[in-house]
């Protein structure tokens, strides 16, 4: 079965041989296979007050993040399945945002309606409908600035892996990152599965404490 | 009884590889409020960097028909084929009312129901094939492209719902709501919505 990696290269060959149906095709694929991590994130999206999205709004706020993803192919410049990962989150960022303010202006009643009229002198057609069209403005200038981020967020985390001050940890964490399943990496390093959970967990906290304490 | 965190994160990282696709809400569910943030970073951390699980066709297929991933897909077909005929919205709107004969005055509602079709707000399950037809000719895009196969029960319904499963009591209710919500109102319905959710 061919693995984001495969459809990464598909994407770029595709795009630079100048056949935009490959290049759509590789990345719709991509968006498909990183469906259940653009919903992971969006389950895990914290807002600037430090709130939550409540359960009922998961579908919608995905229903953005999809979106996002989707447009950020004309930016992405990287060439590994970890940039695209690092974009992906946050595209998925951006695409909880949208719905933030979308639902805040919904409840605000600023929204409007899909049978409101044009006001008078509103070029734009209708409150909306200038929402939606800011939002797609906004959604096509910060898709550039995702891919670039993208680039920074991977060799972040790859030098804070190599950070874990333990060996031991620092070599599960890696072997994790890698796809291996607790069983082969038990066997990997000769030790027992129980042994696996518990240092890839002290592995993980530490990498995460690493990665808050250097963001600047 | 709760699991300790590096259990649940444990378990949650193995159905991740296996394809087993963990709910992330449900994993963070099974530890204590206090250690829910600290077990929340380190899923961030594994979603962020860890490997895609190998899924099987069976399991790709179930993705490829939810509808809100064939919303983003028809969605992003929109918007690409309006930026190839190098067309803006207002542009659209003008050329879908000449095109299936509506009146000029339905122009600007028409330009928001694109609007919201193309932000991947609306159900792909209401779009009438006269509209179908009429964006395929002005922009050459095949039927497929709004292709609904999954999506049911939706037609003159906005796409927001949540993806809980309703308590078995309230089912009934909910099925009255939605069906409430959906019957078309015979006063505000107009030739624009009937393009737009009317289904095929």
């Amino acid at each position: 079965m061919p693995d984001d990696e495969f459809f990464i290269r598909r994407f770029a060959t595709a795009r630079a041989s100048g056949d935009a149906a490959a290049a759509t095709e590789a990345w719709n694929e991509l968006m498909i296979r990183n469906r259940d991590r653009i919903a992971g994130f969006v389950r895990l999206h914290t807002f600037t007050s430090g709130s939550r999205l409540r359960p009922e709004h998961y579908d919608d706020a995905l229903q953005c993040a999809l979106l996002r993803v989707l447009k950020m192919a004309g930016n992405f410049r990287g060439s590994t399945a970890a940039e695209y990962r690092a974009a992906l989150k946050t595209a998925t960022y951006y695409g909880c945002m949208d719905f933030g303010r979308e639902l805040m202006a919904h409840e605000k009643g600023i929204a409007g309606s899909l049978d409101e009229t044009y006001e008078d002198g509103d070029a734009d057609g209708g409150r909306l409908g200038a929402k939606l069209a800011q939002w797609l403005d906004e959604m096509a200038r910060e898709a550039a600035e995702t891919a670039e981020r993208a680039r920074s967020d991977v060799a972040f985390v790859r030098w804070a892996i190599g950070k874990i001050p333990n060996e031991e940890h620092r070599e599960v964490v890696r072997l994790t990152f890698d796809g291996k399943s607790a069983p082969e990496i038990a066997a990997a390093v000769g030790t027992s599965i129980p042994n696996v959970h518990q240092r890839r967990s002290r592995g993980m906290r530490t990498l995460e404490r690493i990665i808050r304490d250097n963001a600047a | 009884m709760t699991t300790p965190p590096e259990q649940v994160l444990a378990e949650f990282i193995d159905a991740w590889n296996a394809g087993q696709r963990p709910d992330v809400a449900e994993h963070l569910g099974r530890v204590p409020e206090k250690q829910r943030a600290e077990l929340a970073r380190q899923i961030d951390a594994w979603l962020t960097l860890g490997p895609s699980p190998d899924y099987d066709e069976a399991t790709l297929a179930a993705i490829r028909a939810e509808p809100a991933v064939q919303r983003a897909l028809a969605a992003a077909r929109l918007a690409q084929a309006r930026e190839d005929a190098s067309l803006s919205a207002e542009q659209l709107a003008q050329a879908l009312v000449e095109e299936t004969g509506l009146a000029p005055e339905q122009r600007e509602k028409a330009g928001r129901m694109l609007a919201a079709l193309e932000a991947g707000r609306l159900s792909l399950a209401g779009l009438s094939q006269r509209l179908v037809d009429a964006l395929g000719r002005i922009l050459r895009l095949p039927a497929e492209a709004f292709a609904a196969s999954a999506e049911t029960g939706q037609a003159g319904a906005l796409a927001f719902r949540a993806d809980a499963e309703p308590a078995a009591e309230a089912a009934g209710d909910l099925e009255l709501l939605r069906r409430g919500i959906e019957a078309p109102s015979a006063r505000d319905w107009d030739e624009v919505d009937e393009l737009f959710l009317g289904g095929r």
